[in-house]
């Protein structure tokens, strides 16, 4: 299976089962030029990416909650890992913050790891920097 | 807050809230593991909605709901009994908590329901490190035999410069480490940061030390710095002892204020003791207090006879003889400073009898416990509070059934709080209650003969009428403002302590007294200005600029006396000479100087002849050595020997008020 080539510099992966969530960060992505492709769990999550592999597209990271329905975020992280889509920034973006969660997610895969509730400016800079997209 | 995000915040929170409701309910017939994940899973995401939206009492409570839930989900409790009766009202009290602030009010907060609930959660937040489940060590890494003994590791954290760009917060980081023991000390380095010239706030220049009491591996606490491990430099070794206290720079975090808790960090638990107390010493800090004054003074002595001398050697050890007296000073206040605690504390009875006393329901919450003050200051509070609580429940807040009609709780609350800010402490005594009637004071006060009729008075000034001793000797004004009972009382006990009270009310949502106060009673840093031959000193907290007026920012206005134009306004100028009766001094305003002078918010000019510099300034007391003087709080002894008067900035202002209309 060839990767993907048609990375979207300005697309991103929004795993997260709270649409409140979802909303606060396409609020502050939304503005700053990024499209968000928002998916409700785990499972939706993976779906979205096979949807882009058919498309023959990719986005420039994902952001995954860990506690979701159907598929957590750290399942979640280790089935993308074995995906074309697997070179892929992901940041966690979760209320827990316990070593072993942090530990489980870098070991599943995961490149960074922000606690909720994030500021604006913060998750903007975190994304500017994963998706190599610093102006 | 972003009108969308909350209609998708309420949309999802009712949706949360019915699963919170239907799951527990169904497991209360059926317990299973699916609805328990469910419905905590709906917690989860509960609280961290709120904490989007800041809401942080939804968060509280959530939080606490998700942590019994969690233990459902852990098998160590289970899904029956009692707890379930507690978990669905706390759902209830969720659903009026989000209705209410969605509504734009405060929810009312659930105080008896997160009594009833955090003791559950507790015993897993604050268990003892030595009986956590040791961390599932890393892979690899042999699984030890034993659960580990605690032991003391010491920790030095460099974190990489541009941290903050990839999302970690270093105050996070530290939190999570003392998560997993009990921190026993805090250092933190600040060799690095540049002068604020150069500070690049957006880079991290701090690094720290800290030794921790944990049973748990090296690798869990490493696991802490998993996603930052790359560039940042820890290094951890085990068995060190913390350098005595003394040497020891106070860091940031170790000796944080407890600031109300920030958007979306969850509640705090209450600080756990140092591991090993330090013995205790007694010393009598008032004669220490006596003995730096007269050090103070001394070096002011030397200094001043020392005068022009040009000897490098002596200018430089006088500087550093400057310098050490000045520590010297800090460390001996901050031997005498005492938490508000132990001052504070003492209303919870006090308010609990007045409760039964006057029939009402009080609760009493108080905040800023460790905020340290003068003990003598402290001491000195006992008595203004006590009158300011006494007043709160008695006037301030309204019976059950006035309030139950007035649609709010039946149980009024009232509030201590201390904090510090600006070189200063602020006390502040607030009642949810009637709040003050501003229109019903100031007829009264023309009543009194104690204001014209067609004066003109802001808010705060006609609440000040309050403090206005005429005001007083009326007793019963209960069915007039329900204030005014001993209120000269409080504003004098205040004003001998260089300090000043504020109120701030809004009608029928309650009333806050708010009294500041100075860091320390015997010290102040002065400025000495000269008036027609005399030495005053102007306490440097209150002087805004100065500035030698031209003739075209003078005016004089009748009924209101001079002003000085200060950009855009008019102050009032106050002239030091006149004020004392002192002849031979600055006549024509433009050949002195004017000291701007800040107080409460409101400002004046104060002509002076000249500036003669800065000096620390001894206070002693006028009131024990001769009397009290209007205008004048203390005396002190200045370099030259001489006795130097302190001046009294709200004494000032009340003469130069009194003097001005004339």
């Amino acid at each position: 299976m060839a990767a993907p080539s048609g990375e979207d510099k300005r697309l991103i992966l929004l795993v997260d089962d709270s649409a409140t969530l979802r909303m606060s960060v396409r609020s502050v992505l939304g503005p700053a030029g990024y499209e968000l492709l928002e998916a409700a769990d785990g499972q939706e999550g993976l779906e979205a990416l096979a949807e882009l592999e058919r498309q023959g597209r990719s986005p420039a990271m994902i952001i995954s909650d860990v506690n979701m329905p159907r598929l957590d975020g750290i399942a979640f992280i280790q089935r993308v890992k074995q995906t074309p889509f697997k070179f892929l920034p992901i940041l966690v973006l979760t209320t827990e913050s316990e070593p072993e969660r942090k530990l489980a997610g870098k070991q599943a895969g995961a490149s960074g790891w922000l606690v909720k509730p994030f500021q604006p400016q913060t998750l903007l800079a975190v994304v500017k920097k994963f998706t190599r997209s610093l102006d | 807050m972003d009108p969308q995000l909350l209609e998708i915040f309420a949309e999802e929170a009712r949706e949360i809230i019915d699963a919170l409701e239907e799951g527990l309910l169904s497991l209360e017939d059926r317990p299973d593991p699916e609805t328990i994940n469910t419905v905590f899973r709906a917690a989860h995401t509960m609280k961290g909605n709120a904490g989007i939206v800041g809401f942080d009492d939804v968060m509280e409570l959530t939080h606490l709901m998700e942590g019994v839930l969690d233990q459902m989900r852990q098998g160590a409790r289970e899904p029956k009994g009692p707890v379930m009766g507690l978990l669905l009202r706390a759902t209830d009290q969720l659903k009026g908590m989000v209705e209410a602030r969605l509504a734009g009010g405060p929810a009312a907060p659930p105080d008896e329901l997160l009594r009833e609930l955090a003791p559950l959660v507790a015993p897993e937040e604050s268990q003892a490190p030595a009986q956590e489940p040791p961390a599932s060590p890393a892979p690899g890494q042999a699984s030890p035999a034993a659960p580990p003994q605690r032991r003391r590791v010491h920790l030095k954290i460099r974190l990489p410069g541009d941290l903050f760009t990839t999302g970690t917060d270093p105050l996070q980081l530290l939190l999570e480490l003392e998560e997993l023991g009990e921190l026993e000390r805090v250092v933190c380095h600040m060799e690095d940061l540049p002068p604020f010239s150069r500070l690049d706030p957006f880079n991290l220049h701090l690094w720290w030390e800290l030794w921790l009491l944990t049973s748990h591996p090296l690798s869990t606490l490493d696991n802490v710095f998993i996603f930052v491990r790359d560039e940042a430099e820890i290094s951890m070794s085990e068995g060190a002892p913390p350098p005595p206290a003394a040497t020891v720079s106070p860091s940031p975090l170790a000796r944080r204020e407890p600031a109300p808790p920030a958007r979306g960090s969850l509640p705090k638990r209450p600080p756990r003791p140092l591991a090993t107390p330090a013995p205790t010493i007694r010393v009598d800090t008032d004669k220490l207090v006596n003995l730096v004054g007269e050090m103070v003074i001394g070096l002011a002595r030397v200094s001043e006879s020392i005068g022009e001398n040009t000897d490098p050697d002596l200018q430089s050890a006088m500087e550093s003889m400057g310098q050490i007296s000045r520590e010297m000073q800090q460390q001996v206040m901050r031997v005498r400073m005492v938490p508000v605690e132990g001052t504070f504390n003492r209303f919870r009875r006090m308010v609990r009898d007045l409760a039964a006393e006057l029939g009402k329901d009080i609760r009493l919450e108080l905040s800023g416990l460790k905020t340290e003050l003068d003990k003598n200051v402290a001491e000195q509070m006992a008595d203004p509070l006590k009158h300011l609580v006494r007043n709160a429940a008695g006037h301030g807040l309204e019976t059950p059934a006035e309030r139950r009609a007035a649609n709010k709780p039946a149980e009024g609350t009232i509030w201590l709080r201390a904090f510090q800010q600006e070189g200063r402490i602020f006390l502040e005594v607030t009642d949810d209650g009637r709040g003050i009637d501003s229109r019903q004071v100031r007829a009264k006060a023309e009543a009194l003969g104690l204001l014209p009729p067609d004066a003109h008075l802001s808010q705060e000034e006609t609440y000040q009428l309050l403090f206005h001793p005429g005001f007083t000797t009326v007793r019963e004004v209960t069915e007039l403002s329900g204030r005014g009972v001993g209120l000269d009382v409080v504003r004098e006990n205040i004003e001998s302590l260089r300090g000043s009270v504020e109120v701030e009310s809004v009608p029928g949502q309650g009333t806050t007294f708010r009294l500041r106060l100075p860091l320390t009673l015997a010290i102040i840093d002065g400025m000495n200005v000269k008036v027609a031959g005399e030495v005053f000193v102007l306490p440097m907290l209150a002087i805004v600029e100065s500035l030698r007026p031209t003739p075209g920012q003078l005016k004089t206005v009748e009924g209101k006396g001079e002003l000085i134009k200060l950009r855009e306004n008019y102050l009032p100028l106050v002239r030091l000479s006149r004020l004392f009766g002192l002849e031979g001094g600055v006549e024509d305003p433009a050949e002195g100087l004017v000291m701007i002078i800040g107080s409460l918010g409101k400002s004046f000019g104060l002509l002076v002849d000249d500036i003669l510099g800065e000096q620390q300034a001894v206070i002693k007391s006028l009131e024990q050595n001769y009397r009290k003087v209007p205008g004048i709080s203390g005396a002190t002894i200045l370099g030259d020997g001489r006795v130097g008067l302190i001046l009294d900035i709200p004494g000032l202002e009340k003469m130069a008020l009194a003097a001005g209309g004339r």
